[in-house]
């Protein structure tokens, strides 16, 4: 669990970190989706502890973030 | 190894709660989804506004009360695992949960106040409108939360959760890991990406 902790903790700080250090906008706006993604999937199957759940439900519960972030991304990248 | 001890059976898989709180979840996630992709659309129209936005946001401030909050889960989390383990120490984590939850809520309240004072509110601008209103929704949703933690660490003094029936505990840490899981996306989308 501690590492899970660690995991997103480190995921948290890197797009702030990189948004300081002036990286391009192009990809840090990638760096953010994909980090996003590992994020919640770390916490929905850990934290939540829906890798113990029903296949139905977990896959409905880790597919949230996926569908946002791609319907985000899809709007990032036509814009 | 064979492959049935790599698959769980299917009778040892639960669902953690109750399964109106995980209902009542997935509405609250199609609802702020919904919000999320109207925030894009709306950023993808204007981003200029929407970038001149961002840059009076505080993202140390969105910085720490991510870690405020993914800290606050974490401690949920092995609450669940300590109350289900029968291990003492679960009653203590919530209370340290809903301790660091409140960095969160000081220091959402301290960005409310700043941004007003410098004449920032709901009608500024499209960016402000789905700021504050997206922001204000969640933190509503962590006030609840909050509250929650409360009734859960109460219970678990009471004597209420021995370990043997996990649904309470189980309902409300599901609805706390929501609330975080919901920042997850709002914070980069504001802060970073906006």
């Amino acid at each position: 669990m501690l590492t899970i902790y660690l995991a997103l903790m480190i995921c948290t700080a890197l797009p702030v970190l990189a948004l300081q250090t002036g990286l391009g906008a192009e990809f840090l706006a990638w760096l953010v989706f994909g980090l996003i993604l590992v994020k919640a999937m770390l916490l929905v199957d850990h934290f939540m502890e829906m890798r113990h759940a029903p296949k139905g439900w977990r896959f409905a519960a880790q597919a949230w973030a996926p569908v946002v972030v791609a319907m985000i991304a899809g709007f990032h990248a036509v814009s | 190894m064979t492959n049935q001890s790599l698959i769980q059976p299917p009778a040892n898989r639960h669902l953690p709660g109750d399964l109106a709180v995980w209902m009542f979840i997935f509405a609250e996630l199609a609802v702020f989804g919904i919000l999320f992709i109207g925030f894009t659309v709306a950023r993808s129209l204007d981003p200029a506004t929407f970038h001149a936005g961002r840059e009076v946001l505080h993202p140390w401030v969105g910085l720490l009360n991510t870690i405020a909050l993914i800290t606050a889960s974490y401690l949920v989390a092995t609450a669940v695992h300590r109350l289900r383990h029968r291990e003492p120490g679960s009653q203590l984590r919530l209370w340290l949960a809903l301790a660091v939850s409140s960095v969160y809520t000081a220091g959402k309240l301290w960005e409310y106040g700043d941004l007003y004072s410098l004449g920032y509110n709901l009608g500024t601008d499209t960016f402000f409108m789905f700021y504050f209103f997206l922001t204000f929704f969640h933190f509503m949703h962590v006030v609840l939360g909050q509250i929650i933690l409360t009734v859960l660490a109460v219970k678990v003094r009471r004597g209420d959760y021995d370990g043997s029936d996990m649904n309470g505990m189980e309902s409300g840490a599901s609805y706390w890991h929501m609330v975080d899981l919901v920042w997850l996306v709002l914070f980069p989308m504001i802060y970073v990406l906006a």
